[in-house]
């Protein structure tokens, strides 16, 4: 079941009504029934596996939690829960190595045979990868490295415990919670709050506005123009590749936004996934403003345990590159994945080794950094970055993405900017206009909320006409102007594949 | 508590405007043609005395206006392009939420071909002889049987048949699920339309030859055998009607008929003896002359040919009602 489908439409305010309607006690098992329905709408079988997940980590939580407080060695202690953490890492690691990467291990041993000039072929196992794999397991690890480092008491309540696993607003596409602060929340007692209802249902539609009027819009114009590369060079690519950068903020900022406000409506606050990404002076900004669960995860379960900053500056590059060719690979088991990855590591790396030169530079020339032209030429500069690691993201496979720089740079055509040939490419002038129009909303969404001003609290400080009148209007824009209907594939939100 | 009740009266508002709103966009989008055919069938509720069913070959060939001058017979024409017998049989139990019409004549042409629910050319007609009818559960129940015809579906798959994101429940529902798209070609025509003139008649007129392969009109050219899903709605909807004490009228629109055709016509012959009911067979009537009367190489006939048939159709009604 997917956000966008009809089916949550009547799926959410079931859930939602009967949540408020029944007692305190079962709140949490309806929720769960609901999570586990949610994501059984897929393929009931791997319920199952979260479920293996679910009871590993709770059990190992219990366990830590045990043996921090019994008494004995230090030494032997401390070792057990080693032991313990391992086994728990292992399986949870396990089972999602056998469905992500299995069959890229093959393939990587292969290419290496291949280059020592030994043929094996490899058997290729059809192997399916469950929905949202990736986020919930790191959700279950971080809980239990959490329990393991102190940082929480492990979870006695079971069904609470699988609640957090499982939580259907952001099981299968995060935001990845934090056991401190999800968990918490999950043992409250959440009554029915107009205030979280309207904020909430705020939420859900520039969730949506996101997702069905600009990400979905864009997608047709970029799928056109990635799928026949090899007959769009040039400027088409060059466009297309920028509003790849927009298309995936949207497709993955949408669903997340929807999840906040589909958890705010029950109560529950998820943390903010993005924070105007495209506003980022640097690559390493960006990668704050970014996917924060998932880099913040990063960065407190991998990046601080293999020594962060603290073990010299040649060893902070290694460990920054480490994580984002992890980063690459969660993302999926493809070189171009790894390549985005290391690419992106690469541009913090060198952003830092240069920061000093850059300083030293504008310094000599005069130039305020602290300037709205300075700022405005370092987000432009970021852009473009990030911009071109977006390439390796987008194209299927790495060769391809090699073919379609190739392409870029070597066909030249910029008076399809004028010429209206860009209309013939899945969007008609129209349409064309109305993406960049949107386009424009979203910055200015952006700017503001850099700014400090939240539009959606602006709108819900407004007397209730004003608030109904504006909610009401999005609903009448977002089904007006969104791509949905019959025929739409509802199944396209990027990051579910990962 | 006051707060309370406020609020929920806030929220019951704020739905309201929307599905108002909604309301006023989906009938702002929607393709009109469907409107136009409709509109005095719905203003004049209870009105008409006689309703015809039937493909483009009767919505282009009987003008209801015409029979109401010459005779004086109240009369809709619900014809609609394409139409199986499927779909006209949905569209009559639509129709008679209502309207009671004493007669309800049914044209027969190209109801015994096939044994898909719905045309192979395109599910669009079907939108604009189902759209205008408010919803209602013989709306969902037409659209639920018409689109579950696992013949079109292979059709479809066999590439003999157009596919369509329209071909969807929730597109003859929630019809703004699939005109919401038309927003990039809003004009004038989505704001008003004009009222078909001709009671949900369509003249034509041009003129044009049609095809030579005619084959004179014999009833020794035999009838299909057999029960095909066309003959099976066909003789559904005579009994539902006989049973409702309306009167059923079959007929076979003037065509340059082949020998299939005939086998057709002969196929309904057999089944208007079997229920006692009468059949109009126009390939057995010279009542038109195709080489004035046609408007395009597949024999729609023009107004002229429409007119013919109009007043030997009226004469036959006339008598059928006992009004002479």
């Amino acid at each position: 079941m997917l956000f966008n489908s009809i089916n949550f439409l009547i799926f959410f305010p079931i859930v939602f009504c009967f949540y408020f309607i029944i007692p305190s006690k079962i709140k949490s098992f309806w929720l769960l029934a609901a999570s586990y329905y949610f994501y059984m709408c897929w393929d009931a079988k791997y319920a199952l596996l979260i479920l293996t997940s679910t009871v590993i980590t709770y059990f190992s939580g219990l366990l830590l939690e045990k043996l921090k407080n019994s008494e004995g060695l230090v030494v032997k202690k401390s070792l057990i829960m080693k032991f313990v953490i391992f086994i728990s890492l292992i399986s949870n690691l396990g089972i999602l190595f056998y469905f992500k990467y299995f069959n890229f291990m093959f393939q990587v041993l292969e290419n290496i045979f291949q280059v020592i000039h030994i043929q094996i072929d490899f058997p290729m196992f059809d192997i399916v990868l469950p929905v949202g794999i990736s986020f919930y397991t790191f959700q279950a690890i971080g809980y239990t490295i959490d329990v393991y480092r102190n940082s929480i008491h492990a979870e006695k309540n079971f069904i609470k415990y699988a609640l957090f696993v499982s939580f259907f607003p952001q099981l299968v596409a995060g935001p990845i919670e934090r056991s401190k602060s999800l968990l918490k929340q999950l043992g409250e007692v959440h009554k029915l709050n107009f205030d979280n209802m309207r904020e909430g249902f705020l939420l859900m539609l520039w969730g949506y506005f996101l997702k069905i009027v600009l990400a979905d819009r864009i997608a047709i114009f970029v799928d056109t123009v990635y799928g026949d590369f090899n007959n769009y060079g040039g400027t088409y690519l060059f466009v297309a590749t920028m509003l790849f950068a927009i298309q995936i903020y949207c497709d993955f900022a949408g669903y997340s936004t929807i999840a906040m406000g589909t958890a705010k409506m029950l109560g529950i606050n998820l943390m903010e996934n993005f924070n105007a990404p495209y506003l980022a002076t640097s690559v390493s900004d960006f990668w704050r403003r970014w996917h924060i669960s998932l880099t913040s995860w990063f960065k407190d379960y991998l990046y601080i345990p293999i020594g962060g900053s603290r073990k010299g500056k040649y060893r902070k590059y290694i460990n920054k590159l480490i994580v984002f060719l992890v980063s690459g690979l969660w993302h999926g088991a493809k070189f171009s994945f790894v390549a985005w990855g290391a690419i992106n590591g690469l541009f913090q790396i060198i952003g830092e080794i240069l920061a000093p030169i850059r300083k030293c530079a504008a310094k000599l020339l005069g130039l305020n950094s602290n300037s709205v032209c300075f700022k405005l030429c370092s987000i432009f500069n970021t852009f473009v970055l990030v911009d071109f690691t977006w390439i390796f993201f987008r194209a299927s496979r790495f060769k391809d993405a090699i073919l379609i720089i190739k392409n870029m740079l070597t066909v030249y055509n910029p008076w399809v900017l004028f010429d209206g040939s860009l209309y013939t490419c899945g969007l008609n002038q129209k349409n064309f206009s109305l993406m960049l129009l949107c386009i424009g909303i979203l910055f200015f969404v952006d700017i503001c909320k850099e700014r400090g001003f939240i539009i959606r609290k602006i709108i819900l400080r407004q007397d209730y006409l004003f608030r109904w009148l504006i909610i009401a209007f999005s609903v009448w824009a977002i089904l007006l102007f969104g791509i949905w209907g019959p025929g739409y594939n509802e199944a396209s939100f990027i990051y579910f594949q990962f | 508590m006051k707060k309370t009740i406020l609020r929920i009266g806030s929220c019951i508002v704020a739905f309201l405007i929307t599905v108002i709103g909604l309301s006023v966009l989906t009938s702002m989008m929607e393709r009109k043609a469907s409107d136009q055919k409709y509109a005095d069938f719905f203003a004049e509720e209870g009105e008409f005395d006689v309703l015809f069913l039937g493909n483009s070959h009767m919505l282009n060939a009987v003008f209801p206006m015409e029979i109401w001058r010459d005779y004086g017979i109240v009369s809709y024409n619900l014809a609609s392009e394409t139409s199986t017998i499927e779909t006209s049989y949905w569209i009559l139990k639509n129709a008679l939420d209502y309207q009671t019409p004493k007669v309800v004549v049914i044209d027969c042409h190209g109801s015994m071909f096939g044994d898909s629910k719905t045309s192979t050319a395109g599910i669009s007609f079907l939108h604009s002889a189902f759209d205008a009818f408010p919803m209602s559960i013989h709306k969902y129940m037409a659209i639920k049987d018409l689109l579950d015809d696992p013949v079109m579906e292979l059709l479809i798959e066999n590439g003999e048949a157009e596919d369509s994101t329209e071909r969807n429940l929730l597109s003859f529902l929630w019809d703004f699920s699939v005109y919401h798209t038309r927003w990039d070609s809003v004009d004038r025509s989505f704001f008003s339309y004009e009222n078909s003139k001709e009671k949900g008649a369509l003249m034509l007129k041009a003129l044009s030859s049609p095809r030579n392969d005619m084959v004179p009109y014999s009833i020794n050219l035999g009838a299909y055998e057999g029960n095909n899903l066309g003959a099976y709605y066909l003789k559904k909807m005579i009994r539902e009607l006989q049973s409702l004490n309306i009167e059923v009228l079959l007929t076979y629109i003037p065509f340059p008929a082949v020998e299939s055709f005939i086998k057709e016509a002969n196929t309904v012959q057999n089944i208007a003896d079997e229920y006692n009911t009468q059949f109009v067979n126009f390939l057995d009537l010279n009542v038109v002359n195709f080489d004035t009367d046609c408007a395009d190489a597949t024999a729609h006939l023009n107004a002229s040919g429409g007119k013919k048939v109009s007043f030997y159709l009226g004469g036959c009604l006339m008598i059928y009602m006992g009004k002479c």
